[in-house]
């Protein structure tokens, strides 16, 4: 196949794409390798000495909420001593919002491609700006909300989920993008309209009423931002089957470990070429810290740029204005330069101040290179010591390093 | 003296000014009384002859050259 062709069939698979989040399961249960003295992480893959301090936290967040250790101070030895294993999520069709720690215990979101029969899964859950294991906080009451995802809110989400089907993420998105998501740093919209669904399935099981106000309050009240985990596997499962075309350009994984920058492309096996993680820019930082405080780009939710969200399609979210600065017409540019990198457009998911043009779909190294243009990053941003909330929300340059060592491995 | 002269009358006269590339330059000018032609350019990419060329190798390959 030539270089077009193979695009073409890559772009093709990401359009006929359709997931669905279909159940919530613990991932001992349903991610492949997944075991008790196992820990993933965002990639790309990272040797321990070399990790970032909040990165190192979070796995030992992980293995204190499967009661491997007490302390984060107790993590190393034993990964040293290889008694607890690492590797990344990319590794098993799994991937996490910053630092990405999935353990085996852990609730997971199960999204299923339904045109591929691919599954992909997503953990942990956006539990707030409170505890979260995935900006690297390893403390009691961030095991404790682990604990509760897992024995409470995923068996009920899990029955209420089959009873009404599971969720079609793909009609889900597409309206919350017309009220204006871009899915990365906003999706407010989409949660909403996922605790509609969800009320549905919780009335139809027999659940006490005090859990159901527990589940529905967790999931609203708590955390406006609930779908942006699940949105993670919709991403990761549209994806996979665009991988491994040979000849093909096409991005299909980007993901920052807080130290290195990757990528993955389509015609070039499964191999990542990195760079060192940028800093986030245009901060926008939450009282109280600066961008001295920041760690540099991390997280494996750069899978949803990779899909054409976030910051690809950031002209679909003008609420994006008041966060990472500038004005309308600067958010609009954005988006039309992601349409210069790009091979097709996404009509699933439409902009509507774009005259709802599909989102901007098969990042193409060639053009990348070609342009001097590279993606966009929505992100948040972490701190770079352990047991912080995310700390502000801003936009990363992705860096052109990548990309060029891509064009020169074909 | 000739080029000194020569660069006078040039303010003397009315500007015509071309802007390539950023825009927010001409953005500041647009309250004089100067005619401003825009255009829209970008600087090729910070590569890298060597790049740029395996890309063109790249495009040009075809099926029946990989025996496919």
């Amino acid at each position: 196949m030539d270089m077009e062709n193979a695009n073409h069939e890559a772009c093709d698979r990401i359009l006929e794409a359709r997931p669905w989040w279909t159940d919530v399961k613990l991932a001992q249960d349903v991610i492949p390798g997944m075991q008790k003295n196992r820990i993933f992480y965002s990639g790309p893959p990272i040797e321990w000495d070399r990790m970032c301090r909040p990165q190192k936290a979070a796995i030992a967040g992980a293995m204190m909420f499967e009661g491997i250790i007490d302390d984060f101070s107790e993590a190393e030895a034993l990964i040293k001593k290889g008694e607890v294993e690492l590797d990344i999520n990319q590794n098993h069709n799994s991937i996490g919002p910053m630092c990405g720690p999935i353990s085996a215990s852990m609730a997971v979101a199960v999204i299923e491609n339904k045109t591929f029969g691919n599954f992909a899964y997503a953990a942990p859950f956006n539990t707030g700006r409170k505890f979260p294991m995935y900006t690297g906080c390893c403390t009691a009451e961030a095991v404790e909300i682990q604990r509760w995802l897992s024995e409470i809110w995923a068996p009920a989400t899990s029955k209420a989920l089959q009873a009404i089907g599971g969720i079609d993420c793909r009609a889900l998105v597409g309206r919350s993008m017309l009220m204006g998501d871009e899915q990365h740093n906003r999706n407010q919209a989409a949660t909403s309209l996922l605790v509609n669904q969800m009320i549905g399935g919780y009335l139809k099981i027999d659940l006490p009423r005090d859990t159901f106000g527990e589940l529905i309050s967790f999931m609203l009240d708590m955390v406006e931002m609930f779908y942006g985990s699940p949105h993670l596997a919709v991403c990761k499962a549209m994806m996979d089957p665009a991988h491994n075309i040979e000849d093909s350009s096409v991005v299909t994984k980007m993901s920052s470990n807080g130290v290195e920058f990757g990528i993955m492309v389509s015609g070039l096996k499964n191999q990542w070429f990195t760079a060192p993680s940028p800093k986030v820019i245009n901060g926008f930082y939450f009282p109280g810290f600066s961008e001295a405080d920041a760690n540099p780009d991390i997280g494996g939710s750069r899978i949803k740029e990779t899909a054409g969200f976030g910051g690809m399609c950031i002209a679909a979210s003008p609420a994006m204005c008041l966060l990472v600065g500038g004005k309308m017409k600067d958010i609009v540019k954005q988006t039309l330069d992601m349409y210069e990198i790009t091979i097709t457009e996404n009509p699933a998911y439409q902009i509507p101040y774009l005259d709802f043009r599909g989102i901007p779909t098969g990042i193409d190294v060639v053009k990348i290179v070609e342009t001097g243009i590279t993606p966009v990053i929505d992100t948040a941003i972490m701190h770079k010591h352990e047991n912080f909330p995310f700390i502000g929300v801003g936009l990363t340059i992705s860096p052109m390093e990548c990309f060029e060592k891509a064009i020169n491995a074909f | 003296m000739k080029q000194t002269s020569a660069v006078y009358q040039l303010f003397k006269s009315r500007l015509a000014i071309v802007n390539i590339g950023l825009e927010n330059l001409v953005e500041h000018l647009a309250d004089f009384p100067v005619d401003i032609i825009q255009v829209d350019w970008r600087p090729p990419a910070s590569a890298k002859m060597n790049l740029l060329k395996k890309i063109q190798v790249l495009k040009a390959k075809q099926p029946s050259e990989e025996g496919r």
